[in-house]
């Protein structure tokens, strides 16, 4: 990460961060109209430009989050899918869009019709009262959106964890695991888990009075057998320690793999061998 | 008729400048627990502009030559009401001001004190840690309760600062200032006085109130409660709730245990941090206070502790 992009980070933090007081209660008077967010038309405009996105499509996907968020750093987001990863149509990307956030376009998902399902579930941080997003994009074009409204309270924030030098020692760490029994040709729930800070640059440490330098996971790239199941560009709206549940298809025997880069070029990688049954039909 | 109106008005606003005078200078409603004990109850919901903030217990001791007070409140306010009536109804002079944790409704009322030329007393993690995060909490406590209430509040960051258990002999009393380690938040201290036999726990106890795990050491706390529970006692007066018996202590463990134990066999068997919070009742604790906000919060706060385990830190 060069200084000039760190620079434009703390500038966007300033500019977003400093007006927080009166942010707070002038976003939750629009609380019940995403439409009408204005970040939200920015990105709408330079995403999308003037296609037509459907929304509510609870026939095509449901995003999910506690309207009164626990923590705000650690914000769980679920996003459900209602339609089969067919050949002929599929979605084919997932953007999860938080409003208010400094860098509002939190993670873009990419599927294929290996992934069975295009399911995400994740953690956020969310800066203040915000619209969150999910916006599905067909592989024919079609958009689909599902809108929730979250509360991050203030409060204080909780005490610096006991010792940061063990959570660098971590860094890059993963596991991958399967969740529940593996049938060949269904939709396998799978869990993607990445020890890392995931720092924003945005975040002062109160010790020092400096800002802890950005360093967050960009890029995950999930295989199994070879072939893509999921991509996804992410950055530091992703809570600490990213943690990513989804789906893959698959037919045989395989390698599960996940790839993982982050803003300092650092490259991890987890695989994990699945034997998937017949199913018993 | 124009000279009646005038005195009226001038009466009517004589009474109020007497009426403001007397509510500060009222004392707090006191439990007395005999022996020079006092509890200055607080609210067991959250802070809100109708309790303004006053959230949890503060209490004072009387000693021969002084009494010491236990937290100094949520405002400047707060704080000094506590040290009127400490010392209207100890009829001794405040001599020091104890910091069980570096809570927000711990401390906020500690400028009350210093402008008296009170020493304040933490352990030295508590006051590293009120250092660090509390100008934080004072503006978002000021944005939830208004500039009126918090007028005159500002962070005081206690200078007498130990780094364990000792005894202290101020005002001629002498009290065990106890710190078992990092529990309910890094520098806990509670506060035992032998001569009457009462406990004031700060936050590591909470009675009819969901005890709350974000700055916590589970283990740590887990811990702290079996060394409490050790002493002789006659009452435990916890952080939340009113004055009880020795059972208070294990009822804490027990709510502990009992979400933990849930918690971790959600998230082993594959629940996601959503799916585990909305999942994690504990039907025994439903009651108690805040159980609808603070539980769902130590719920996560937990999942992600077992979860960071399978990193093996």
């Amino acid at each position: 990460m060069n200084i000039l992009r760190r620079r434009l980070i703390t500038l966007i933090a300033l500019a977003l961060v400093l007006p927080s007081g009166g942010g707070a209660l002038a976003q939750s008077a629009d609380s019940d109209d995403p439409e009408a967010s204005p970040m939200w038309q920015q990105v709408r405009n330079s995403l999308f430009q003037g296609r037509t996105i459907t929304s509510p499509a609870d026939d095509v996907l449901v995003l999910d989050a506690p309207t009164r968020a626990e923590d705000a750093a650690i914000v769980p987001i679920s996003i459900r899918t209602r339609l089969a990863q067919s050949d002929s149509r599929y979605i084919r990307t997932l953007y999860l869009m938080i409003d208010n956030n400094p860098s509002p376009l939190g993670a873009t998902f990419h599927f294929t019709p290996n992934s069975g399902r295009a399911d995400i579930e994740t953690r956020v941080r969310v800066d203040a009262y915000t619209h969150v997003r999910a916006i599905a994009e067909m592989s024919d074009g079609q958009l689909y959106m599902s809108t929730r409204f979250v509360k991050a309270s203030g409060g204080c924030s909780a005490p610096p964890g006991k010792d940061p030098q063990a959570a660098l020692s971590t860094l890059g760490r993963m596991r991958l695991r399967v969740e529940g029994e593996v049938i060949a040709n269904r939709p396998a729930l799978a869990q993607l888990m990445i020890s890392h800070p995931n720092h924003s640059g945005l975040a002062m440490d109160q010790l020092t009075r400096h800002y802890t330098p950005a360093r967050y996971v960009r890029k995950i790239l999930v295989t199994y057998a070879g072939a893509p199941v999921l991509s996804a560009d992410v950055d530091f709206s992703i809570s600490e320690n990213p943690n990513f549940r989804f789906y893959f298809q698959p037919g045989g025997k395989g390698e599960l793999k996940a790839e993982v880069v982050d803003t300092e070029d650092q490259r991890f990688e987890s695989a994990l061998a699945v034997a998937p049954v017949k199913a018993a039909n | 008729m124009v000279k009646w109106m005038a005195v009226g008005l001038v009466r009517s606003a004589v009474l109020l400048i007497g009426l403001q005078g007397v509510a500060s200078a009222q004392p707090l409603p006191s439990v007395d627990l005999g022996g020079g004990v006092y509890v200055l109850p607080g609210s067991t919901n959250e802070a809100s502009p109708a309790n303004h903030g006053e959230v949890g217990n503060a209490g004072f001791i009387v000693g021969p030559r002084g009494t010491v007070v236990i937290n100094t409140g949520a405002s400047y306010h707060h704080g000094r009401r506590i040290l009127e009536t400490a010392e209207t109804v100890g009829g001794k002079p405040v001599v020091v001001a104890i910091i069980t944790q570096p809570l927000q409704e711990f401390i906020m009322g500690s400028a009350a004190f210093a402008e008296r030329g009170i020493p304040l007393l933490a352990h030295e993690a508590a006051a590293r840690l009120i250092a660090d995060r509390c100008e934080t909490c004072l503006r978002n406590l000021t944005r939830l309760l208004g500039e009126d209430a918090m007028r005159g509040t500002r962070v005081v960051v206690p200078t007498r600062t130990l780094p364990g258990s000792t005894d202290i002999d101020d005002g001629g009393r002498r009290l065990r200032l106890l710190h078992h380690g990092w529990g309910s938040t890094p520098g806990d201290l509670a506060i035992y006085d032998p001569s009457t036999a009462t406990l004031f726990a700060g936050a590591l106890v909470s009675s009819g109130r969901i005890p709350e795990l974000r700055d916590a050491d589970v283990d740590g706390w887990l811990n702290a409660l079996q060394a409490l529970a050790r002493l002789p006692l006659r009452t435990v007066v916890p952080g939340y709730g009113p004055p009880a018996a020795r059972d208070a202590i294990a009822q804490v463990g027990h709510y502990i245990e009992l979400t933990g134990t849930r918690v971790r066999a959600l998230q082993q068997g594959g629940a996601s941090l959503y799916e585990a919070v909305k999942a994690a009742d504990v039907t025994e604790f439903a009651t108690w206070d805040l159980y609808a906000v603070l539980h769902p919060r130590n719920a996560q706060k937990l999942y992600l502790h077992y979860e960071a385990d399978e990193f093996g830190r």
